[in-house]
């Protein structure tokens, strides 16, 4: 860790012994850990003191990981990854739609979830002051009309003079986008632009993400002008 | 296609039956008319003839002539061994030998024989007071013709009964097997996985029964296939967490090797307590699949057992006070398997321990017959809507999983066991607030 303070997570989790033994992985690799037993507790937790992410379960008793997931989004645009059991369900799609950036599958490893968090943290510091990557433009205008003008540099998209407010991870796909200029970018691409995911990775993850931004971004996201699907291949940003 | 063929099949029996009896009922009473009427012609050419001979003197051929016979029919007449014919065609040799002199016949005779390639009927009729005999001959060429075209009309009648009782076999199966043609389709799309199909209603009488049974038996399976999916699916999921916290932990003992010895022994204290936690849950988990694929009556199958005796092993050997245990003097015999119950009894005790804040009380008492088994903790007890389910595997009493080292499985461990013992297990409130099981367990007769 390059920063003085020690990032913090939040881990959301109802299992005792796997919440120890997440604290003590990420106690090793320079965080600090806040626990939670339960989603109430969490969002008291958040409201309390932010933390930098978190970890959340979505199979937790009583409040459930979705609605805490939702509860937290509310608070604060954090990196949230989803602790799940199961891979091919809809819990993880649920998840991602709530809010949450990425997940995890139990059983995981202590290093793949640090990774998780890395590749989130590493999207943190390109933001404001971070050095600009050589091939993103100061301003992107999406859309003159409406005038939807990004600005990289300064981590913000603004509607007029209104900021819309996007999750970094939205912010940081968005941005993707407009490096390219116009071209399609594949999902894997994406995903190991974005996410820092390897070959394996969910494309699911781009599909969610994409779809949340175009709530967003979108005057109409059935029938998006901005984002646009290339079927097969990718997504494009239109140009003006 | 087998209905169409027995309906064919049958109708060309009952028709082929009918059509011979017809035809030989037919042909026997036509015969007997055609010969009737043969004879009764032949009587009245041998009396005319006789007349004529002998009264009048008039000349066989003459006679003959006069005669005049009737249709194709042919008289011939034989006088002192010489032959007079009435027919062009037909001499001496028309009547069969038997019939001919010189033997005398002693009275009328007939025979049906074949008279130049024709079928005829040959009477023979002795005049004697003119020496002489008269022969009828007349064919039955006509009769066999009418017979012929009967034979082709009954045969054409049964074979076309035949063909006819085919296709009403045929539309009639049809007909029958139609209300069926929905079910097959139903039971195909279940067998292809769509549980939720049912039987569709009929107002057919002699189906309504078995779509009935058909789709209580498809209920069950979905229920019991729902169930088994539901359980894997929470042994998967229950699987996971212990083995979640057993890798993270070795893999966290192997990132702190060359650390502080602190730091090693707590990943090591985590794993050792989870890879515990892990075991129960599989041997939990392992009985309880035992008990599903074989469910024995522990009661037929066991020996007496005193509960006070068991209870009191089980409190000794889990470290905790004999003295916690209130039992009634003398012995509570039950008849069962005693490691089973050993096992219910420290589930029922680890329970009130886990998540019940520890066992304040422990009783015994005889009831009707039974023995109960209380066990009291002072935790926060199970809310009123809680407490059947607490029973099930993987229960997650008050929305919480098992977080404290449960498997989840105990009291459900428990309910099979008492369940095998004919007996019955409920959760109430203590007097403190906590919790209490009661289990009660039929008493052995002495």
């Amino acid at each position: 860790m390059t920063s003085p303070e020690p990032a913090t997570v939040l881990v959301v989790e109802d299992d005792d012994n796997i919440r120890a033994v997440l604290r003590m992985g990420l106690e090793d690799e320079g965080y600090a850990v806040v626990e939670a037993a339960t989603g109430e507790s969490a969002v008291a937790s958040m409201s309390a003191a932010p933390a930098d992410f978190m970890l959340v379960d979505v199979m937790l008793g009583g409040m459930n990981g979705l609605t805490c997931i939702r509860a937290v989004r509310e608070l604060s645009d954090i990196p949230i990854v989803v602790i799940s059991a199961r891979t091919d369900t809809d819990d993880v799609i649920a998840g991602l739609e709530a809010g949450a950036d990425d997940y995890v599958t139990k059983p995981f490893m202590v290093r793949e979830v640090v990774a998780r968090l890395r590749a989130l943290r590493r999207r943190l510091d390109r933001r404001p002051g971070a050095a600009p990557a050589a091939t993103a433009p100061p301003l992107v205008l999406i859309d003159p009309v409406d005038g939807l003008v990004l600005s990289p540099e300064e981590g913000v998209l603004r509607r007029g003079d209104l900021r819309v407010h996007l999750t970094t991870t939205e912010f940081r796909l968005l941005c993707e986008l407009a490096e390219a200029g116009g071209r399609v970018v594949s999902r894997q691409e994406l995903l190991e632009r974005v996410w820092d995911h390897g070959f394996y990775g969910d494309e699911r993850l781009v599909d969610v993400h994409v779809r949340r931004l175009r709530l967003k971004i979108e005057p109409e996201p059935a029938t998006p002008r901005y984002v646009v699907t290339e079927r097969g291949l990718g997504y494009r940003l239109a140009p003006p | 296609m087998r209905v169409g063929a027995a309906v064919a099949g049958g109708a060309v029996l009952v028709c082929a039956v009918f059509a011979v009896a017809t035809y030989l009922i037919a042909r026997q009473v036509l015969t007997a008319q055609r010969q009737e009427a043969v004879l009764r012609q032949a009587y009245l050419d041998a009396r005319f003839l006789r007349s004529e001979l002998g009264t009048a003197g008039t000349s066989p051929a003459d006679a003959l002539d006069s005669l005049d016979p009737q249709g194709a029919t042919a008289v011939l007449l034989q006088q002192d061994g010489r032959w007079y014919s009435s027919s062009f065609t037909l001499d001496a040799d028309a009547v069969p030998a038997s019939l001919r002199p010189p033997a005398p016949l002693p009275s009328t005779a007939y025979l049906p024989t074949r008279v130049a390639g024709e079928l005829s009927l040959v009477v023979a009729v002795p005049v004697p007071a003119v020496g002489a005999t008269v022969y009828e001959v007349a064919p039955l060429e006509e009769l066999q013709g009418t017979l012929r075209v009967l034979a082709t009309l009954l045969t054409a009648g049964t074979l076309a009964a035949g063909v006819l009782g085919a296709l009403l076999g045929h539309w009639l199966g049809r007909r029958a097997l139609r209300p069926l043609e929905p079910m097959t389709a139903t039971a195909a799309a279940i067998t292809a996985g769509d549980l939720g199909r049912r039987f569709p209603a009929t107002a057919d009488p002699a189906l309504t029964g078995i779509v009935g049974a058909s789709n209580a038996m498809v209920e069950t399976l979905q229920r019991r296939i729902e169930r088994d999916a539901r359980f894997a699916a929470d042994v998967s999921h229950e699987l996971r967490s212990p083995l979640t916290t057993l890798a993270a932990s070795i893999e966290l003992l192997q990132a702190r090797n060359d650390g502080p010895a602190e730091r090693r022994r707590q990943a090591l204290d985590l794993a050792t307590t989870e890879l515990g936690r892990f075991r129960r849950l599989l041997e939990g988990l392992l009985e309880l699949a035992r008990a599903d694929a074989d469910p024995r009556d522990a009661v037929a199958d066991g020996r007496v057992v005193d509960l006070g005796d068991l209870v009191r092993h089980v409190l000794r050997e889990s470290g905790r006070p004999a003295g916690l245990l209130d039992a009634p003097a003398g012995p509570l015999p039950v008849r069962g398997d005693k490691l089973r119950l050993a096992r219910m009894t420290a589930n029922l005790l680890d329970n009130a321990d886990r998540h019940g804040g520890g066992t304040t009380a422990v009783s015994l008492r005889r009831a009707d017959g039974a023995v109960a088994l209380t066990v009291d903790d002072e935790g926060p007890g199970v809310a009123p809507a809680d407490r059947e389910r607490v029973f099930e595997r993987f229960a997650t009493a008050g929305g919480h999983r098992a977080s404290s080292g449960g498997t989840g499985l105990g009291l459900a461990l428990v309910a099979e066991t008492v369940a095998a013992h004919h007996g019955t297990v409920a959760c109430a409130e203590a007097p403190g607030g906590g919790a209490r099981f009661v289990v009660t367990l039929p008493l052995a007769a002495p």
